[in-house]
């Protein structure tokens, strides 16, 4: 029998209108697998085997079991078996690191070791199986990051080398506890109560980036932000404190460091690196806009003495496109970003760090704005015309007139604002709508594309 | 499978205009070819942009485009279609 729908209000109503199926899909009032609901009863959770194995097996044999595996896990490594190398291996187990609450200076990978979770399946070093550590060129190496990160739920990846220039993008202290982050000639980082040291052996950054939704942060209440569309930055921070943990544990099976602050917005200059990895170019907003996103992303980091190869700074023409257009400063309900047309050396204030000519922004004024909307601000991300989907050819065609010439630049500004792209989305009708995971494109770049 | 549909109407209409043209011995300039083309594709434009739109979650681009490309290409459409019925 199928699903009773008996008038067209019912029908739109209905908690089956917005998900689409395949057209053969049928709704039906019972499942295909038969059930005897006189004969079920409630299943004990210990009964399960993933928790009473080796009860079900005998001991002995699990044991056996347990130690073959073990024996294999290493003779396959060793033998660079297709699928259960080293990198394999380490793809496997931070894939199921949950993460922490927070991200750590090394990570989670040795509280989570102490735990002991039977659920979980061990980590440990290259040493400590007595297998070498991971050997590949910086080409390779760099393939590998970028393949695993996607995996873990990053977007772009790009990778900075560590020189006396690019060290002045890493904080002299941790954002948050305040620790001197020092680089001393040692093998190992570590920790004391005074401070944490980053080896200069370690000389790669891994710069990567976790999409916002644009879908949601557009969800304004005419200028100002909502909590709805707040939530679009929280979520891009928490699912990289998870890949954060996730790249750490990797790296740490595969016989390196992987070194972050102390929380989400550690280590180091975001937009700096992002835009030396050539990830985006900086903007008016003084953050990275990427061809590929916009602004709808976040950028984070990760110190490793993997040896990478960097990638080069990029010019889309995004930063000439800034100049004239100056949507986000106009848009933005506390006049916090810059109007002048070109950008600056003078620093606004001590929040800026100065050494580059930017469009600088009063960053305080922006904060204290959050206490009058009681949630963060993300309105000139909104109204930027880079904020985008992709699928209608106009965005490319812009995209690729922007990078070759400025002179259309102004009427594509006053386009951006006609075409309605800047008009704040429905609030409540995002409950509504049947958006992939995370409220976001993730093929841009891909080969899904 | 609609640009396949665009594709076979595009083709049996221009097919059928050639073929009109040619058993009514019309002198058809160059030009008027030209600007059937530029017709056709500014209209495959505009519908690209209007079901990509609405895709996009942005139907307001999707009509203020429609609005600004197809009628553009409906107007020379047009041009294109009276200089044919009014070639010699």
């Amino acid at each position: 029998m199928t699903l009773a729908i008996h008038d067209i209000d019912e029908a739109i109503g209905s908690p089956l209108a917005e998900w689409k199926r395949p057209w053969w899909v049928r709704w039906v009032d019972k499942p295909t697998v038969e059930i005897d609901w006189d004969l079920m009863q409630r299943f004990d959770g210990r009964k399960m085997q993933q928790v009473s194995w080796a009860k079900y097996v005998g001991e002995d044999k699990a044991r056996r079991l347990n130690k073959l595996r073990e024996k294999r896990t290493k003779d396959w490594i060793l033998k660079e078996r297709p699928g259960y190398t080293l990198r394999d291996r380490a793809m496997d187990i931070a894939g199921s690191q949950s993460g922490s609450v927070g991200t750590g200076f090394l990570g989670s990978w040795k509280e989570s070791m102490e735990k002991k979770d039977p659920f979980r399946q061990t980590i440990f070093s290259p040493e400590e199986l007595g297998v070498p550590g991971w050997k590949g060129n910086p080409g390779e190496n760099s393939r590998m990051i970028r393949a695993a990160l996607r995996f873990f739920g990053a977007d772009q990846v790009g990778f900075v080398e560590l020189n006396e220039k690019t060290r002045k993008f890493i904080y002299s202290y941790d954002a948050r506890d305040g620790k001197p982050l020092v680089f001393e000639n040692v093998e190992k980082a570590y920790e004391t109560n005074e401070k944490r040291v980053i080896p200069y052996r370690a000389e790669w950054v891994i710069v990567f980036t976790v999409q916002l939704s644009e879908e949601l942060i557009k969800r304004t209440y005419g200028s100002a932000p909502t909590a709805l569309s707040s939530a679009a930055t929280g979520l891009a921070y928490a699912r990289a404190r998870n890949i954060i943990d996730r790249l750490q544990t990797f790296l740490h099976i595969l016989g390196y460091q992987a070194l972050m602050g102390t929380w989400f917005n550690g280590l180091g200059i975001a937009p700096a690196f992002g835009v030396m990895a050539g990830l985006g170019e900086l903007s008016r907003l003084n953050r990275m806009i990427s061809p590929e996103y916009g602004p709808m992303q976040r950028i984070f980091r990760v110190i490793t003495d993997l040896p990478l190869a960097p990638t080069r700074p990029i010019d889309a023409g995004i930063m000439r496109f800034c100049r004239t257009c100056k949507r986000c400063a106009e848009a933005c309900p506390v006049s916090v970003l810059s109007l002048e047309t070109e950008p600056s050396w003078e620093v606004v204030g001590p929040w800026n760090n100065p050494g580059h000519r930017a469009y600088f922004e009063d960053s305080p004024r922006c904060r204290s704005y959050w206490s009058v909307s009681t949630v963060g601000c993300a309105r000139c991300f909104a109204v930027c015309p880079f904020s985008m989907k992709n699928r209608s050819f106009m965005h490319r065609a812009v995209a690729a007139t922007i990078s070759a010439t400025p002179l259309l630049n102004g009427f594509f500004t006053k386009m951006h604002t006609a075409m309605g792209y800047e008009t704040p989305k429905d609030i409540e009708g995002w409950w509504e709508l049947n958006l992939p995971p995370h409220g976001i494109e993730t093929t841009r770049g891909t080969q899904f594309e | 499978m609609g640009w396949f549909i665009y594709g076979l109407i595009v083709g049996a209409g221009g097919m059928r205009l050639v073929q009109w043209a040619q058993s009514e011995n019309r002198n058809v300039g160059w030009y008027v070819w030209v600007i059937g083309v530029m017709a056709v594709l500014l209209g495959a434009l505009t519908l690209q942009h209007f079901f990509a739109s609405r895709k996009e979650l942005e139907p307001k681009a999707a009509w203020r485009g429609a609005l600004f490309m197809g009628v553009p290409a409906l107007l020379l459409a047009g041009v294109a279609a009276w200089l044919l019925l009014s070639s010699p």
